[in-house]
C-alpha cells in the first residue's frame, strides 16, 4: 500500500477520534443510542423480558385494559400487548438491518460504478434511478411487495429495492469528487485495477456520509416495513409485527383504545431514537453541517 | 422559458417510459392469471381460453409491453379494472379530485406551518421555543402516519367527538387526513427552513439591508426568506410525493375515495391493470410537480433565471460573469 | 476647529462564547468631525470591524455586547436609542459600506430594488420617485442608468462596490463608515473605487471613517488617522503628525514593514511575534512582547494616552515623563 493512503488512513483515525468526542457531547444523540440499545438488548432477550409468550392466547381475557398484570393490555385473542411488542421488537430490528444492508450495498455498487466511470454507464445508471424516484417511495415498496407477495423476506427485499436511489445519488456525489484527486492518481499510477481503487481508495474515503444515510434508512425502512404489514403484504400471523398489530388492532378502536396505541409507539420511539442518532452522528462527522 | 419548459417535458418522456416497463414488468411477473382473475373461479376452460386471446396474454412479454404503452398513448387506454370492468383511466380520474383535494390541503398545511415554525426557530436559535419545535419536529418525522391518523380519530372522533373519523365530504372532514398527512412535511419543511434561514441571516447581504436601516421583520421576511427558499422548494417538492405515498395508507383509515384508498382495494384483489394504471398515474403528477419546483427555481433565483432565458451566446458572456465570484 | 459630528467614549465591546470572553475592543475613545475623513487603521482582528458595527449598533449579539462607553452623534447617545429611533440613523444619517461587495448585495434582488429601498425607508416618496432617484445614484457612482433591473451577479467585483457605495450614499449621509471598501478588489480598481469616494465625498461633504490596514489608502484620503492594536486605540493624530512624526512603536512597525521603493532593502521587517489572543490579554502594554523598546514597568501597568503634541495623541510609556530618557 502507498504511504499516501497510509497517511490517509492515520489522519482518518484522528478525525474518527474527534467526531466521537463530538458525538458522545450531543444529549439527544446520546438518549437515542439509549432507546437503540436498550432496544437491541430486548430484541435478543425477548424470551426472558416478555411476561408472556407472543403467542400465549387467552379468550377469556380479551381486550384487558391495560394493568399491572398486562402493561400495555390484551388484544382480541387475548395476548399480552406488551410481551408482543417485545418480541415484535425482532422483527422490526432486523427487518430494518437487512433491508438496509440491501438498499446500502446495492446503491453503493450502483453509485460507485455509476461515479467512477462516468458518461455512457453514468447516464444508463442515473436515468434507471429517475425512474425509481418518479414513483413516491412507499409506493415503490407496496408495488414490489405486491408483485413478490405476503413474508418477511419480500418484506425486506421490497423496501431494500426501494431505497436503493438515495444511496446510489449520494455514493455517487462523493466517488466523482474523490475520482480525481492525487491520491487515486498515485494508486492508479502503481497499477492498482478499477475494483482494487473503488473498493481499497475511493470506498473508504466516503464511508461517513453513507454511515449517516444508513442510520437515517433504518429509521425508514421500519416505517415503509410497517406500513407493508399495515396492508397485509408483511409478516403473517401469529408472529408479532408492530405494523401487522395495528392492522389487527384496527377494527377495535372504538372500544379499546390501547390496542393500536402501544403498537404505534413502539414504532414512533424507534424510528425516533435512529433519527436523533442519525442527526447526531451527521453533526460529529461533518462538523460543517452543524449550525 | 418556453424553450426550458420544451426541453424539460421532452426529459419527462424517456422517465415515464420507464416506469410503465417496470410498473408492466412486476406485474408480468406477478403470479395468477389474469383471465381467471377478470372471469373467476367457476370459468370454462374455453373461456379463459378465449380471454386470453382476447387480451393478447399469450403474446411475448416485450410485444405485450409494447401494446400496452400503444394504447395508452394511442387511446388513452391504461386497461380494463378486473373488478368493476371500467377503463382504468375513467377509475382513476373519478378519485383523482379527492386525492389531489386532500394532497393539496396538506402541502398548504404544513408549508405554512412548516416555513412559520422554522424562521421563527432560525430567529431564535437555542431559545426553548426553538428546542421545543425541533423535539415536535424530530416525533413529527417518526410517526407512522397510519397510526397517527388512528389515534387522531380516537382523540378527536371516539372521545372528543368533534371531528367526523371518515368520509371526506364537508371541511370538518378534511381537517384530520389532512393533518395526518401534513405532519411529517410540515416537520420535514421546518427543519430545512431552520437551517436554511440559519445559514442565510449570517450572510453580509442581511447585515447591508440592517444597515439600511430596514426593520427586523422585513429583513427576515423579504431579504432573508427568498434567499433560504431554495432549499425549501426542494423540500416541499419531494414532500409531495411522501404526500402522495401516504394517501395511500391514509385515505384507507378515513375511507376516503381517492387513488390512494383505490390502489389498496386493487392490491388486495390483485387487480393489475388498476394498481399499473395508478403508479402510472402517479408517476406523472409527480413528474408534473417536478416540472413546477424547477420552474419556481428560476421564478425565485435570478441566477438560474438568466441560466434558462438568455440564448447561448449572452448566456457564456454572463457565465463568464458569474465565474469570476 | 470643525463642529464635533461622532464622539466614541469609552467603548467597550465584548464578544462570550462557550464561557469565554473575548475583549474585542476596550475602552477606546475616538472623534469625528464634520467633513473630516478619519483613517482607523489596525492588522486583522484590531477590533476595526467591530468598533464600525458598534456605531450602527450592528454587532450581532449574542455573541457580542456593548458592555461599556458612549457614542454621541451630535450630542445624542445612540446606545440609548430605541429600535426604531436607531433605524432612522441608519442608512440616512450614518450608512456604511462592507467589505466584500461580492456578498454585500441581495442576489434576488435587482440592484434597482436595493438602492429604492433605504431611499423609500428614510425620504417618503412614492416608488416611481424612489426608482428615479435610484437611477440618478446609479449614474453617480458611474453605472448606465438602464442597469438598474440587473441583478448583482450581472455586475462584476468594482461594479458591484459601486452599487454598495450608491446605496450607502443614496440618502446623503452625514457620516460614512468604509470597511476595508477596496481589499477585496483587483488593485486597478481599487483606485478607481477610491478616486470615486473621495470625490463623492467631498461633494456630498460627508464625514468619512474609513477602515483599513492600507496605510497608502489613508495616505491619499484622510486627514487624520487613528492606529488600532488589540482593541485598543495606541497613536492618533493627523496625517503629517503620525506619518512624520511617528511616535509608538507599533506604528513605526507598521512603516518599517511596508516596502520602499527608494531604499534598497534586501529584505522586509515584519513586526516580531503575533498579536496577543484577546481572551487572554497581556498584563500592562498590550504591545509588550513584541516592542522592541519594551521597559520593564511596560509588563507592570497599562500607560495612559498622553499628547506629545497639538492633539497627537500615544499610548506608551516611552513619551511618559521620566520614561524613555533617549
Amino acid at each position: 500500500m502507498s504511504e499516501k493512503t497510509v497517511a490517509i488512513k492515520s489522519r482518518n483515525s484522528g478525525m474518527m477520534r474527534d467526531a466521537l468526542v463530538r458525538l458522545f457531547r450531543n444529549k439527544a444523540a446520546i438518549l437515542g443510542l439509549i432507546i437503540i440499545v436498550v432496544l437491541i438488548l430486548s430484541a435478543i432477550f425477548a424470551d426472558i423480558v416478555s411476561p408472556f409468550s407472543y403467542d400465549e392466547q387467552d379468550l377469556r381475557q380479551r381486550f384487558l385494559a391495560p394493568s399491572a398484570e398486562h402493561f400495555f393490555g390484551t388484544d382480541e385473542y387475548g395476548r399480552d400487548i406488551f410481551s408482543r411488542i417485545i418480541y415484535g421488537s425482532r422483527t422490526s430490528l432486523l427487518v430494518g438491518a437487512i433491508s438496509v444492508t440491501i438498499s446500502s450495498g446495492i446503491g453503493t455498487i450502483l453509485g460507485a460504478i455509476s461515479g467512477y466511470y462516468g458518461n455512457r454507464v453514468d447516464n444508463i445508471i442515473m436515468r434507471l434511478i429517475d425512474v425509481m424516484l418518479a414513483i413516491p417511495n412507499i409506493l415503490l415498496a407496496i408495488s414490489i411487495a405486491a408483485t413478490l407477495g405476503p413474508g418477511i423476506v419480500n418484506v425486506m427485499i421490497a423496501v431494500g429495492i426501494s431505497s436503493v436511489p438515495g444511496y446510489a445519488r449520494l455514493v455517487r456525489a462523493s466517488v466523482m469528487s474523490l475520482r480525481d484527486q492525487e491520491f487515486i492518481e498515485a494508486a492508479r499510477s502503481i497499477g492498482a485495477n478499477d475494483a482494487r481503487i473503488i473498493l481499497r481508495h475511493i470506498l473508504p474515503n466516503c464511508m461517513a456520509p453513507i454511515i449517516v444515510q444508513a442510520t437515517m434508512s433504518i429509521a425508514i425502512a421500519i416505517l415503509s416495513a410497517a406500513a407493508l404489514s399495515f396492508l397485509g403484504l408483511g409478516v403473517q400471523p401469529p408472529m408479532a409485527e408492530w405494523g401487522s398489530m395495528l392492522s389487527n388492532g384496527r377494527a377495535y378502536i372504538r372500544d379499546y383504545w390501547w390496542v393500536v396505541t402501544f403498537p404505534g409507539v413502539a414504532i414512533m420511539s424507534t424510528v425516533f431514537a435512529f433519527n436523533l442518532f442519525g442527526d447526531g452522528l451527521r453533526d460529529a462527522l461533518d462538523p460543517r453541517l452543524k449550525q | 422559458m418556453l424553450r426550458f419548459l420544451f426541453r424539460r417535458i421532452l426529459m419527462m418522456i424517456p422517465v415515464l417510459l420507464g416506469v410503465s416497463f417496470v410498473v408492466f414488468f412486476m406485474s408480468y411477473f406477478t403470479p395468477g392469471d389474469p383471465a381467471v382473475m377478470i372471469l373467476g373461479d367457476m370459468a370454462t376452460q374455453e373461456d379463459i381460453q378465449m380471454m386470453h386471446e382476447q387480451l393478447k396474454l399469450d403474446e411475448p412479454f416485450l410485444v405485450q409491453y409494447v401494446n400496452y404503452v400503444k394504447n395508452i398513448v394511442t387511446k388513452g387506454d391504461f386497461g380494463t379494472s378486473y373488478t368493476t370492468k371500467q377503463p382504468v383511466l375513467d377509475e382513476l380520474l373519478v378519485r383523482f379530485p379527492n386525492t389531489f383535494k386532500l394532497a393539496g390541503l396538506s402541502v398548504i398545511l404544513s408549508v405554512i406551518i412548516g416555513i412559520t415554525v422554522g424562521i421563527v426557530s432560525a430567529t431564535r436559535q437555542y431559545s426553548i421555543l426553538d428546542n421545543v419545535a425541533t423535539a415536535i419536529s424530530f416525533i413529527g418525522v417518526s410517526m407512522p402516519n397510519f397510526w397517527q391518523g388512528m389515534m387522531l380519530i380516537i382523540v378527536f372522533s371516539v372521545w372528543l367527538g368533534w371531528l367526523p373519523p371518515s368520509g371526506f365530504s364537508t371541511p370538518m372532514h378534511w381537517i384530520l387526513p389532512a393533518v395526518t398527512i401534513g405532519t411529517s412535511s410540515a416537520a420535514q419543511i421546518m427543519r430545512m427552513t431552520r437551517s436554511s434561514m440559519l445559514e442565510v441571516i449570517r450572510q453580509d447581504y442581511i447585515r447591508t439591508a440592517r444597515a439600511k436601516g430596514q426593520s427586523e421583520r422585513i429583513v427576515i421576511w423579504r431579504h432573508a426568506l427568498k434567499n433560504a427558499l431554495i432549499p425549501i422548494i426542494t423540500v416541499v417538492g419531494l414532500s409531495f410525493g411522501r404526500l402522495l405515498g401516504g394517501a395511500v395508507l391514509t385515505e384507507s383509515i378515513f375511507s376516503i375515495a381517492g387513488i390512494g384508498k383505490l390502489m389498496v382495494d386493487a392490491i388486495n384483489m390483485r387487480n393489475y391493470p388498476l394498481v399499473q394504471g395508478g403508479v402510472l398515474f402517479i408517476a406523472i403528477v409527480m413528474s408534473v410537480v417536478n416540472l413546477i419546483v424547477d420552474v419556481l427555481y428560476a421564478y425565485v433565483d435570478p441566477r438560474i433565471r438568466t441560466q434558462f432565458t438568455t440564448n447561448s451566446i449572452r448566456k457564456k458572456i454572463r457565465l463568464g460573469e458569474v465565474g469570476d465570484e | 476647529m470643525r463642529d464635533k459630528l461622532l464622539e466614541i467614549k469609552k467603548l467597550k465591546v465584548i464578544y462570550s462564547t462557550d464561557g469565554k470572553v473575548v475583549e474585542a475592543v476596550n475602552h477606546i475613545d475616538l472623534e469625528i468631525h464634520k467633513g473630516e475623513a478619519l483613517g482607523l487603521i489596525g492588522e486583522t482582528g484590531a477590533g476595526k470591524t467591530t468598533t464600525a458595527l458598534s456605531i450602527l449598533n450592528l454587532i450581532p449579539n449574542p455573541p457580542g455586547k456593548i458592555v461599556e462607553g458612549e457614542i454621541c452623534y451630535n450630542g445624542q447617545n445612540l446606545l440609548k436609542l430605541s429600535q426604531k429611533e436607531m433605524r432612522a440613523v441608519r442608512g440616512n444619517k450614518i450608512s456604511m459600506i462592507f467589505q466584500d461587495p461580492m456578498t454585500a448585495l441581495n442576489p434576488v434582488m435587482t440592484v434597482g430594488d436595493q438602492i429604492a429601498e433605504v431611499i423609500r425607508l428614510h425620504q417618503k416618496m412614492p416608488r416611481n420617485e424612489a426608482y428615479i432617484k435610484a437611477q440618478e445614484m446609479l449614474e453617480t457612482v458611474g453605472i448606465p442608468g438602464n442597469r438598474l433591473k440587473d441583478f448583482p451577479h450581472q455586475f462584476s467585483g468594482g461594479m458591484k462596490q459601486r452599487v454598495v457605495i450608491a446605496i450607502s450614499l443614496a440618502c446623503n449621509p452625514e457620516l460614512l463608515i468604509a470597511d476595508e471598501p477596496t481589499t477585496a478588489l483587483d488593485v486597478t480598481i481599487q483606485e478607481q473605487v477610491l478616486d470615486l469616494m473621495e470625490k463623492l465625498q467631498k461633494e456630498f461633504n460627508t464625514s468619512l471613517l474609513m477602515i483599513t490596514h492600507d496605510l497608502g489608502v489613508v495616505a491619499e484620503v484622510c486627514e487624520t488617522v487613528a492606529i488600532m492594536y488589540a482593541g485598543e486605540i495606541v497613536e492618533y493624530g493627523t496625517i503629517e503628525q503620525v506619518y512624520n512624526d511617528t511616535k509608538h512603536p507599533y506604528t513605526r512597525g507598521l512603516f518599517d514593514s511596508i516596502p520602499k521603493f527608494h531604499e534598497d532593502v534586501k529584505r522586509l521587517k515584519p513586526i516580531k511575534g503575533q498579536m496577543p489572543n484577546p481572551a487572554h490579554l497581556p498584563v500592562g502594554c498590550n504591545f509588550a512582547d513584541r516592542c522592541p523598546d519594551v521597559m520593564p514597568k511596560c509588563r507592570e501597568s497599562e500607560p495612559v494616552v498622553i499628547d506629545v503634541g497639538q492633539n497627537h495623541l500615544v499610548k506608551c510609556y516611552k513619551y511618559v515623563d521620566g520614561g524613555d530618557q533617549a
